[in-house]
Parts: structure tokens; C-alpha cells; sequence
């Protein structure tokens, strides 16, 4: 019976989340490192007014790595448009901090990596499951997000990106 | 089961009270409230051909996990709590989980000097090699602590930890002496803030140290134990440019528990790995060697609940499901283990490369035991109530647990296709890692091609197709998925997975004593269908069909996952 | 210089951190063994190819040596997965009904596993080997409320015999009698242990009922007694007679609770 109702509560509650927008909230303040060991905070990420990406991921998650790789093809592309800049971070754990390095580097990508090596940041933006990825507008609120990744889910992205720079509403999305 | 409806619709009324406020215009004034949740259920049927008959189901065929958690943050400070429910636990978690109630509640509040939680929390220290608290969902693991954090940046570039509390065992509160209470520091300096003439140097240096102890009262009749056991580390990480090192060593003092079976030898460990990248090319390297440094809250408990401390395998985690048939587990009594790995980027338009480029990673990783000598004639290697052992720093013995040589190749055909192949070699000493005894060694080789086509803008197909090839264990497996994606929302999927073992299915081995042992295996095929809705971060899966047995790891943990038939579903959302 | 300060501070800061205990000399507690005030019953769930379980039938002998086998009463309960009679040479059946009875109550899934007077500690009965030490010992201390004696004789096949119950203090809550029998020295293959591995008290069976046979009334006043007889209990082919004993124990109905336990040699 508890079972019952618990399971009652949530999809009451996954109702009210699918009609629910993001809108004004803004990132938590947590530490985090960068490749390089130094320690950074979360509520230094920035981008001059401009859109931001944060986008989860892991050395082991595959959807993570192609989603990541299908944007560098076009990251030039969209920052030229938007001037968007793409924060990736790796949640993997301690010992594979050197190897995030080789990785990004040996895939060529221009982004801003960070290591969330314990799952802080994760943990406060409420990551259950990776690929996730949010896009902040030029103040920095979340203004939407998304879970998994699939061949074309970057089209999405970007038009939300795109959206965003040009100041229009998206809460329709 | 009104008082159950009644509680059900008071949770729904909390959360639903939190959402609204978190709409609320004005975040400033009255705060932001966020979480998450995650529901995973599974009907279980009875399978003859799989061997699940209705007494192994025992009338709960339905079993359920699930968690929700909700922060509320408000300038500097922050509250949480979390709420878990197992009825009962899915099948392979740890049956103490059962229950339901809030884990987890917390409150913080942090300046940029000083930053402090009371209630649950996670932390780690260093690399985890003396202290790291963390959850991990998948796993049914959750050692966080309960107590109290402090956080001080008295300057730019320290950073000062201090923690103390209980961990979390399942349901169990903590009361007097029914586990050990933990309490600590660290320490770690960033030089070139520190030493105003290194800020604009192009080499890094991190410096830092941990300090852990333990209480636990020695209520034990036979042994005489300590009741206080320190365990410390120190390290460093330096870069230069493309270049990186890490290094970290600990050591633990005498601590008899159940892991190292009550020996009372320190235990030490050392952990460095070092990599350089440059644009389109990247090596790391990695070397580990630990003894004896299972380090857990309570000295009597096995298996995976309050670890204190923290040593990953190194080795690659795979996530093909035939090339992590076979993953790799710590093994926290001793190891020695190196692991190596090259990415490198064939440039676009070269003759390899094509026009898109293609990425190569190399990975070898190979484990294997530290050299244990005897104390004496009359003392057995690990003999409880003796030192133990006598082992040499860094020595390496002769015993090979775990090596995996493995390549993956990843590479845009052309607009529509993209391949990725892989191909590993593993050697999985199957008695050590999984405590099997007398089994022989897995010798797999396993090879996977992932073939990407996307025939619309947002409409594509993924097929998978792998090969697992062992003489080993349960022999041969093969294993195939077509899966139809419908970005950002719609996902299908079918596939197989067929154990063939091989011709007459009869696995057959000869063990140390000569004794020759013959497995008849019945050839079983494992399909299952999947479906699953995103739509922003609400994401639901369904999926119907038999799951292999096998052995989940994350991070070096692992969980058992038994064979089983039904259907299956796993609602995750955040806020 | 700020930093030195800082760190000055933290060096001293950093003792209250550093209690730590080394242990010189003997490993072995040294103190006398004050004589236990009463009996307590360890089960021992067990299995014959089960990897660590001869490693816990060590910590019950070495438990038992410290308190004396009269005092901790062990019985070692072959079911499971690792009990099932298996493939060659671990085919001989190890099982019984009650102790596959008892398994599933206690929800015990994971071998070793012990069960000590049948307490629960949080939400279970079950208790890991290396934490039998301190449960034993504690209970061992607890004060003695009645008096358990045994009395069983074997004729051929046949165990005849008696319970009598002495109520040393009052008892207002239905309690029942389980009787077992148990065989030492069977010589049988054990995983990780001999192919002559030496099996001891072992759990053969119950006598007449599982859950035991319920005592006629649920309120006894201190100084009062009570007896219950068995007779005709017929024993397994391959039993040694003069290798079983008879244990029994007096629980607590509602809490499964064991109050008092004895064990006695069947007399030929």
C-alpha cells in the first residue's frame, strides 16, 4: 500500500513538473577544479551577457561523449551566431582527473572543462542522469534543461540557444 | 492504508507547495527551491528456462526504489532534505535497505570565507584515498555523513576542511557504540595564490593533506582492539601546460577489522598519475599500489556499506554491456596496478582522417598482487590476531588479477553515418575479484561496432552489434540492439543478447587439484524492448524482457544484478 | 607572514584529530573471563560450498572457548544457497525443513550469517560473524530468569525425552519450546574447508513442530515449573546416535526472543 501511494504521490507530482517552467533560477555556488587542479567556483562560470551550456558528463558515459563531440563539429559555427560558450562537466571520480585532460584534448574540444570529482555540483543542480544539459541566459538563470542525448537533440539545442540570444521568450519549449 | 493515502497526499501537498513558491517571481526575497526524483520499478515474472521460480519471487514480484530530494537555497544559505523508498529493494540490492523515510537533511550556510553544514553531507578529501563520502543511486550506496562540516578560506588559495559525524548505514540510526564515529581534517594550498611571485608562472602546484580518525569501542571478548585508528595522507598536483601529474600517498595505523580478517599491520597506499595533451593527442598514465587499507567506520562490517575511504580500480569502465561482462573490483587488501591510455585525433582531410577526422583511444591497464611474505614458520599469511604479513613498499607479487588491452575508433563516415568500433582483450581472475574460489581465470575477447545513420534531421537509428568470445565461465555470448531515436523526445529499442557458450554448450576446466569440472550450459537468449519519453528533464523508460546476470561497478564498487524477467520502469525528473 | 600563522594554527588545531590507539605486546584480551550469568544460542547459518563459512564456525569455536561451550550453545543451520546439495563431491543434503523454515523467516540471504538469541538488532535478526563477539558477550551477562534441563535418551532409532522449564523469575507473555536435535563430527566436503571436513553441531531437525510447542499457559509465577515430553522421534538413516544432542530453547512468542536455551547428550 505505501508503495501504491508513493508511486501516486510522484505521478501527481511528474503532472505538475511537466507543466511547470524554469524560469528564475540561477546556479548554485560550489566548488569544483579545473583541469589544471585549481580550485573554481561554480558561480564564477560566465560568459559576458552572453548564453551559457553546462552540460554534465563522464568518461564512461557514451551518449555523453557523442553529444559532446557532435557540438564541437559545430561549436565554431554556433559561437560565431551566438557567442555562446559551453561549460562541460566531467563528474568522473579522482582517479581518472588526469585523464579528462588527454580525452578533451585528444577530441579536439574547445570547451570549459571543470571536475566535479565528489558530484557537488551535481548533486545541487539535481542531476540524477547523464547527459544533462542547461542553458543560461545572459544573467545567468536557468532558463531551460534537458536530460539524455540522441542524433539531432543538438538542433534543439541550439535553437533554444539561439532564442535565447535574441531575447525571445522559450517558455513554450 | 487511509493513513497511507492521507500521508501520500501530504507529501504530494509539501512538494507541490515547494514547486509554487519556487515559481514564485521574486527568488530574492523568498528563495529557490529545486530537486529531483527518481522512481525505478520492476514486475518480476517466473522464468523456467531462466531458473526463477515462484519461491524465488516469494510473492514480491513487484519491487520498487526510489528517491526524491529538495534543496532550498536562499543568498548564502541552503537546506536540503531527501527521501528514499524501497518495497522492498529491487533485486541485487542489499536487503538491509528496505524501508522508507528521509535519509538525509541538512542546512548550510556560506560566505566566501567560512562555509557550514550541519546534518548530512558529502565530502572528499584529496583523491579519496583516506576520505570520501558520496551516494551513488545505481549502486544502493550512500556513506554520507551526519554531523557537522566546516569549510574555511581564510586566504585566496587554502582551503581548510574539518568534518565529524556518523555514516549512514541503511536504516540503522546511530546510537552508542553501534558503529564508529568519524571525524577529520584537510588541508590544501594552492601555491601560486599563496606565493604572490608564482601567480603568473605557467606551472601549477597544489599542496595538500588529510587527517582521518576514527572511534569505535572495543566491545570484543577475544582481541584486544584499538579503539582510535588514524589514517593520513599528503599530496601534490603540478601542471605545465599540456602537462599534468598527480601523486598522492596514505597510511593507516594498525586497524583489525573484518576486511584485512583482524591483522594488525598499517596499512599504506600510493596513488599518481601523470598525463600530457597537446591539440589532437593525449597519453596518461597511472600507477597504484595499496595494502591493506579497507578503512570503514565499523571495524565488523563486510561488503560495501561505511567505507570511510575510497580506491578506484584502475581500469576502464566499460559501457558496452559485453565489455563490462567482466569489470574490475578493488581490491582493497593489496594491489598493484598501472594503467596507460592514448587518444589521439587522425586530422580532418588527411588520408586516414577522411574529411571528418578520427579518434583513436588506446587503453591497457594491468592489476595484479603485491608480494606477501609470511611472518614466520608458524603464522599463516593473514592469520587474524597476528601482524599479518610482511610486505615491502611497493612490491608486486605474482598473482594477476585483472588486464584489459583494449582500442575504440570513432569516425564520421559522412553526414548520415558514424561508426564507432572497439575491440578488448580481457584477463579476469575470476576467484579473487567475484571470491569464487577455485574458479579459473576469464580469458574474453570481446569486439563491438556502433553504427549511427540518421536519415532526418531529427530522426535516426543506432545498431549495435558485439561479440563476447571466452572459453571461460559461461563461454560465448552475442549481442545485437537497433534502437530508433526521435530527438529530443522519442526512443525505441529492441535487442538480444544470445548466449551460444559454444558448440555442445559445456564448459569444462581443470582446477589446481587436477579435478576436472564440466558445466553444461542450456543456450539462453535474453531479449528485451525499451521505450522511453523525454520531454525536458522528465524522462520515462519502460522496457520489457529478460536482463542478463551480471555485475554493475561504478567507480570500483559493484553490485550484483540477478537474472530476471519482467517488466520494468524508471521515471527520473528535476526541478 | 599571514600563511605561517595559519598554518601554526592548523598544526595545532590538527591534534585534536590525531587520538589514535596503537596496540604493542599481545592482541588477545588478557583480563579473567568473569563466568557468564546465563546461556545463549548462536545459530549459525551455513552452507557446505559457501567460500567464507568454515572462517565463521572458527569465531563461534573461538567464542566458545572463551565462555565455555555450555555457556554459548552453537548450532550450525545448513541452509541457502550454498546448503543446497549440489554437484559432486558437495551432493550430501545438508537441509532441513525447519532450518529452511527459520532462513526464510530471518529473510537471511547472505552465508555466513549468525542469529543470536534470536534479538533483532535494528530492523533484522541476522548479525555478521565478526559482530558476534560483542553480541555474545553482552547477552551472556543478562540476567538468568529461568532455568532450561534436559533429559533425552535414544533406544535403537528412537529419542525419548524431556523439557522441564524452572521459572525463576515471573512470566506474563505466551511462550513456546523448540527442541532440536544436533549431530557432531559428520565427515563431509566443505568448500574452502576438506574434502573430510569436520561438520559439528549440526541441525538435524525438530522435534514434532517447527515453531516449537506452545506452553499451556502464557502467565507462570516465579518459583513455579513446567515440563513438556517427547517421545518417538525417530532419527536419519545416516544419523550417529552417539553423536546427537538435544537443544532447547524457551521463546517469546510475540518477539521470537529466546529466554532460555540448554543443550544435553542423547543418552544411550
Amino acid at each position: 500500500m505505501k508503495r501504491l501511494s508513493i508511486v501516486l504521490a510522484l505521478i501527481l507530482f511528474t503532472g505538475v513538473l511537466f507543466a511547470q517552467d524554469h524560469s528564475g533560477k540561477t546556479l548554485p555556488e560550489v566548488a569544483v577544479k579545473t583541469i589544471t587542479g585549481e580550485s573554481f567556483n561554480t558561480a564564477d562560470i560566465d560568459n559576458d551577457g552572453k548564453p551559457i551550456i553546462v552540460s554534465f558528463w563522464a568518461l564512461w558515459c557514451h551518449p555523453c561523449i557523442k553529444e559532446l563531440t557532435t557540438i564541437a563539429d559545430v561549436y565554431e559555427d554556433w559561437q560565431e551566431e551566438t557567442g555562446v560558450k559551453l561549460y562541460a562537466i566531467s563528474i568522473d571520480d579522482a582517479r581518472s582527473t588526469a585523464k579528462v585532460g588527454p580525452l578533451v584534448n585528444g577530441k579536439g574540444w574547445e570547451y570549459e572543462v571543470l571536475l566535479d570529482q565528489n558530484g557537488d555540483f551535481k548533486r545541487a543542480m539535481n542531476v540524477n542522469m547523464i547527459p544533462h544539459t542547461f542553458v543560461l541566459d545572459g544573467d545567468k538563470n536557468i532558463v531551460w534543461q534537458h536530460t539524455s542525448f540522441a542524433e539531432g537533440a543538438e538542433l534543439d539545442l541550439i535553437e533554444i540557444v539561439e532564442k535565447v540570444a535574441n531575447g525571445e521568450d522559450i517558455s513554450g519549449h | 492504508m487511509k493513513k497511507y493515502i492521507l500521508k501520500s497526499i501530504g507529501v504530494f501537498a509539501i512538494l507541490f507547495a515547494f514547486t509554487q513558491m519556487a515559481n514564485a517571481q521574486s527568488p530574492q526575497k523568498y528563495g529557490q527551491v529545486s530537486g529531483s526524483f527518481q522512481l525505478d520499478a520492476q514486475l518480476y515474472q517466473e522464468d523456467s528456462e531462466l531458473g526463477i521460480t515462484a519461491e524465488d519471487i516469494n510473492g514480491q514480484d513487484m519491487r520498487m526504489n526510489a528517491f526524491g530530494n529538495i534543496i532550498y537555497r536562499l543568498g548564502n544559505f541552503s537546506a536540503g532534505v531527501r527521501y528514499e523508498a524501497y518495497l522492498p529493494p529491487l533485486a541485487g540490492f542489499d536487503t538491509r535497505l528496505e524501508g522508507q523515510g528521509f535519509v538525509n537533511r541538512w542546512a548550510r550556510y556560506s560566505t566566501g570565507i567560512i562555509d557550514v553544514t550541519v546534518g548530512n553531507f558529502y565530502e572528499q578529501f584529496g583523491s579519496g584515498m583516506i576520505f570520501r563520502a558520496y551516494e551513488e543511486w545505481s549502486l544502493g550506496y550512500d556513506n554520507s555523513v551526519d554531523g557537522a562540516r566546516v569549510i574555511l578560506t581564510p586566504m585566496k588559495g587554502m582551503t581548510i576542511k574539518g568534518i565529524y559525524g556518523t555514516q549512514r548505514f541503511f536504516w540503522q540510526k546511530y546510537e552508542k557504540n553501534n558503529r564508529g564515529i568519524v571525524r577529520g581534517g584537510d588541508l590544501d594550498l594552492f601555491m601560486n595564490d599563496i606565493f604572490s611571485g608564482l601567480e603568473s608562472s605557467k606551472t601549477k602546484l597544489t599542496l595538500g593533506a588529510g587527517l582521518i580518525s576514527k572511534y569505535q569501542a572495543d566491545l570484543d571478548p577475544i582481541y584486544k582492539l584499538p579503539e582510535n585508528v588514524m589514517s593520513w595522507s599528503g599530496r601534490f598536483n603540478l601542471s605545465h601546460g599540456g602537462f599534468f601529474w598527480q601523486t598522492e600517498y596514505a597510511h593507516k595505523i594498525n586497524d583489525p577489522n573484518a576486511i584485512n580478517d583482524y591483522i594488525y599491520k598499517d596499512g599504506q597506499g600510493l596513488f599518481s598519475s601523470m598525463s600530457y595533451s597537446q591539440k589532437g593527442l593525449g597519453f596518461a598514465l597511472s600507477a597504484k599500489w595499496i595494502d591493506n587499507m579497507g578503512f570503514k567506520s565499523d571495524r565488523a562490517v563486510t561488503g560495501d556499506a561505511l567505507f570511510i575511504n575510497f580506491l578506484p580500480p584502475n581500469a576502464k569502465t566499460h559501457s558496452y554491456s559485453l565489455s563490462a561482462m567482466y569489470p574490475y573490483a578493488t581490491q582493497v587488501n593489496g594491489e598493484a596496478a598501472i594503467q596507460a591510455t592514448i587518444n589521439y585525433r587522425v586530422p580532418k582531410k588527411s588520408k586516414l582522417g577522411g574529411k571528418y577526422g578520427m579518434g583513436i583511444e588506446l587503453n591497457f591497464s594491468h592489476i595484479r598482487a603485491i608480494d606477501k611474505t609470511p611472518l614466520n614458520d608458524s603464522t599463516s599469511i593473514g592469520q587474524s590476531g597476528t601482524l599479518g604479513y610482511e610486505t615491502k613498499f611497493l612490491s608486486i607479487g605474482d598473482d594477476v588479477y585483472f588486464q584489459d588491452l583494449g582500442i575504440e575508433i570513432d569516425k564520421k563516415i559522412n553526414k548520415h553515418f558514424k561508426l564507432i568500433v572497439s575491440a578488448d582483450m580481457i584477463k579476469y581472475n575470476m576467484a579473487i575479484i567475484e571470491g569464487h574460489l577455485g574458479e579459473p581465470d576469464v580469458d574474453a575477447f570481446v569486439w563491438v561496432t556502433d553504427l549511427s545513420y540518421r536519415f532526418k534531421r531529427k530522426h535516426s537509428l543506432r545498431w549495435e552489434l558485439s561479440q563476447l568470445l571466452t572459453k571461460q565461465d559461461q563461454g560465448n555470448w552475442i549481442a545485437s540492439t537497433l534502437e530508433y531515436n526521435f530527438a529530443p523526445t522519442w526512443f525505441f529499442a529492441i535487442s538480444d543478447q544470445y548466449n551460444y557458450v559454444n558448440k555442445d554448450g559445456v564448459i569444462k576446466y581443470t582446477n589446481e587439484n587436477g579435478e576436472v569440472h564440466e558445466t553444461e550450459f542450456e543456450k539462453l537468449h535474453y531479449p528485451t524492448i525499451a521505450a522511453g519519453y523525454t520531454k525536458g528533464t522528465t524522462r520515462v523508460l519502460l522496457s520489457y524482457g529478460r536482463q542478463r546476470e551480471g555485475i554493475l561497478c561504478v567507480g570500483g564498487v559493484c553490485r550484483a544484478v540477478p537474472k530476471s524477467n519482467g517488466f520494468k520502469i524508471t521515471i527520473t525528473s528535476s526541478f | 607572514m599571514k600563511i605561517f600563522k595559519i598554518l601554526f594554527t592548523i598544526i595545532i588545531a590538527s591534534g585534536l584529530f590525531t587520538a589514535c590507539d596503537k596496540i604493542e605486546g599481545s592482541y588477545y584480551e588478557s583480563g579473567i573471563i568473569p563466568p557468564p550469568t546465563t546461556r545463549v544460542l548462536l545459530e549459525d547459518y551455513t552452507g557446505h560450498t559457501c567460500v567464507a563459512c568454515p572462517s565463521a564456525h572458527v569465531i563461534a569455536e573461538d567464542l566458545q572457548n572463551t565462555y565455555g561451550d555450555t555457556n554459548l550453545i552453537v548450532v550450525a543451520v545448513h541452509a541457502g544457497t550454498f546448503a543446497n546439495p549440489g554437484s559432486s563431491p558437495y551432493d550430501y543434503d545438508f537441509t532441513t525443513d525447519a532450518g529452511d523454515a527459520y532462513n526464510t523467516f530471518f529473510g537471511i540471504t547472505s552465508y555466513p550469517n549468525g542469529v543470536i538469541n534470536r534479538v533483532k538488532t535494528g530492523n533484522n535478526y541476522f548479525i555478521d560473524k565478526n559482530q558476534w563477539g560483542p553480541a555474545v558477550s553482552k547477552l551472556l551477562y543478562e540476567k538468568k530468569t529461568m532455568e532450561v534441563t534436559i533429559e533425552a535418551n535414544g533406544n535403537d532409532t528412537i529419542i525419548n525425552g524431556s523439557v522441564k522449564i524452572d521459572f525463576i523469575e515471573g512470566l506474563n507473555s505466551q511462550a513456546k519450546v523448540i527442541i532440536w536435535v544436533t549431530e557432531d563430527h559428520i565427515i563431509k566436503p566443505q568448500l574452502n574447508g576438506a574434502l573430510d571436513y569436520e561438520h559439528n553441531h549440526v541441525l538435524r531437525g525438530a522435534v514434532e513442530h517447527t515453531w516449537g510447542y506452545t506452553l499451556s499457559s502464557s502467565t507462570y509465577s516465579a518459583g513455579s515449573t513446567t515440563s513438556i515430553e517427547f517421545s518417538d522421534y525417530r532419527i536419519g538413516e545416516d544419523w550417529v546416535m552417539k553423536n546427537l544432542s538435544v537443544v532447547a530453547f524457551v521463546y517469546d512468542d510475540e518477539t521470537k526472543r529466546v529466554i532460555q536455551v540448554n543443550k544435553a547428550h542423547v543418552h544411550i
